[in-house]
């Protein structure tokens, strides 16, 4: 699976597509553009020092890192989340590719489905959460952790950067917090060769790291968001 | 360029959710308690403010001055000290008046009155929402957010934990049949005027004794005056209070049927009760002991210890 409409295809109908070192030759940012619309996140956040391509390294915690996962998970696991949860409308898609892998370090993804059946009807409904702190003149409002938005529904979820609002929104983090889905469940991905390549639907999908170990620790992926696939 | 990190608060979405926490405000109160209305109408201008926002939000924007409308589509401020103004809620109501076919002047007029509620309860000191029985307001505030909801495209199923019981009462403001509970008032009122005094005070005096409160919530008959009863069925969420002896629970009972021993009126279903000012949502608590509550003890194993004697030695004169 190497062309563009496959690709676009796996992710509309499985949440994901997996493509094994695919053109090792070309940077992120030529395959990303070859794939989809890619969201410059500098423009979003001008004076943050984020780039279009963000390069992923493990870490050490530290408290100068605690605006990122790893400032406070370091190598450990990280739990399940979606990206940039904490924004009005999450990115729709982010390709993580592989620079420097190891296999015994995966990226595990749990399907949107899964999600809903764990968390019930009745809290994933009402639940609402707001980013866990405000930077400037941010606006905090409450947002729900099932979104709609042009046409389509998806899922906000980040037990770091989102904060409960209300009760719905309590008993749907203290399920979460337990790791209450069978094993078989989970999909695992391992960027392991340089060019791996991975794409998810980051409203249709959690997904995680698992934990690093010492061996592994020059790992290095690169990870762009996109606006679209196809 | 959307805005996809900073979130607008003025859009339709951010006002929905709070409505919802508003509305999750007024859940956690017993539907008797003031509070429960205040959240209410709190909900219901956000609701409304949701509403006319999913048109759009420049709808919102306070029209003296244009940046108000910049602010209303989603844009950073371009001057200094800018706070951002919309328009007040009777115009919000006004403009859902016109927009909507569904926002009736009746639902508006409801609407309106109930911030009149909310302006008094938050600004003076009277407490607007104590002693206002639930019949006069919860139906047509629940209408009232079924025709907002709808205008989202949304449903009460969205919006409130009960559902069923919020369609209930929506459905007894048009039961006509219910207006006709009047005939019966005044039918049963005849017949105990024409009873004898002493019948009628003989009457009065066994109901007294029958209405006691743990048998169902007392009330007054229309009929006869006498002490009579309600029972309801429960509606929202359970309040639990743990203090050192006692746990004490309660819950909102929305009545569904009336009775009087004295002059035998009876009544039975919500609209009906509600049409002749008996529907007014009354709370049910009842009282455990903490082991009660908690099973920590069965009354066996409680009658057990307390027939258990102490082991002593026999008694003997030094040994």
């Amino acid at each position: 699976m190497d062309d563009v409409e496959s690709i676009a295809k796996k992710i509309r109908f499985e949440g994901y597509a997996f493509i094994n070192e695919w053109q090792p030759s070309l940077n992120t940012e030529e395959v990303a553009s070859e794939v989809g619309s890619i969201l410059d996140v500098e423009k979003y956040l001008p004076n943050a020092g984020i780039g279009k391509i963000q390069r992923l390294n493990p870490k050490e915690p530290s408290k100068e890192l605690i605006n990122q996962y790893s400032g406070s998970y370091g190598l450990d696991e990280f739990p399940f989340h979606s990206d940039l949860a904490h924004w009005q409308i999450p990115p729709r898609y982010l390709l993580l590719r592989c620079i420097r892998g190891y296999k015994d370090v995966l990226t595990n993804l749990l399907p949107l489905s899964v999600f809903e059946k764990i968390i019930e009807k009745k809290y994933l409904k009402f639940a609402l959460v707001c980013p866990r702190r405000k930077s400037g003149v941010q606006t905090i409002c409450p947002m729900s952790i099932k979104f709609k938005t042009s046409g389509d529904v998806g899922v906000r979820w980040d037990l770091l950067f989102l904060q409960p609002l209300n009760a719905p929104a309590r008993e749907a983090y203290k399920i979460m917090l337990y790791a209450p889905w069978d094993e078989k469940e989970i999909i695992p991905a391992c960027l392991e060769k340089p060019g791996d390549t991975l794409i998810i639907d980051n409203w249709k999908m959690l997904h995680n790291r698992t934990t690093v170990p010492f061996s592994s620790q020059s790992r290095e992926i690169e990870r762009v968001y996109l606006n679209s696939i196809g | 360029m959307i805005n996809l990190v900073q979130a607008n608060s003025w859009s339709a979405e951010a006002l929905f959710s709070k409505a919802l926490l508003f509305t999750e405000q007024m859940n956690s109160s017993n539907a008797d308690e003031w509070k429960y209305g205040l959240w209410s109408s709190l909900s219901l201008e956000l609701l409304a403010r949701a509403s006319l926002a999913n048109i759009s939000p420049a709808l919102l924007a306070e029209p003296n001055n244009w940046r108000n409308i910049m602010h209303a589509l989603g844009n950073a401020p371009t001057a200094k000290k800018f706070t951002p103004n919309s328009i007040g809620t009777k115009e919000v109501l006004a403009r859902l008046s016109e927009l909507l076919p569904d926002f009736t002047q009746e639902v508006a007029g409801f609407c309106s009155k109930h911030v009149e509620r909310r302006n008094a309860e938050l600004h003076s000191g009277e407490i607007v929402f104590s002693g206002l029985g639930t019949s006069e307001w919860l139906p047509k505030y629940f209408k009232a957010c079924q025709i907002l909801l709808a205008s989202l495209g949304k449903t009460l199923d969205d919006f409130v934990a009960d559902p069923t019981s919020a369609q209930q009462l929506i459905d007894s403001l048009d039961d006509a049949a219910a207006k006709a509970v009047d005939q019966d008032i005044k039918a049963h009122a005849k017949v105990w005027e024409n009873k004898e005094e002493g019948s009628r005070n003989e009457a009065a005096h066994q109901a007294q004794a029958w209405a006691t409160r743990h048998a169902g919530h007392r009330a007054q008959c229309p009929s006869c005056r006498s002490p009579a009863l309600l029972q309801g069925s429960p509606s929202g969420t359970v309040s639990t209070t743990v203090s050192d002896d006692v746990v004490i629970q309660r819950q909102t009972m929305l009545p569904t049927s009336f009775e009087c021993i004295a002059c035998g009126l009876k009544i039975s279903g919500f609209s009906k009760l509600s049409a002749c000012g008996l529907g007014d949502a009354f709370t049910a608590k009842t009282t455990y002991t903490a082991a009660e509550f908690f099973e920590l003890y069965t009354e066996e194993e409680l009658e057990e210890a307390r027939n258990e004697m102490p082991e002593y030695e026999p008694d003997f004169n030094e040994y």
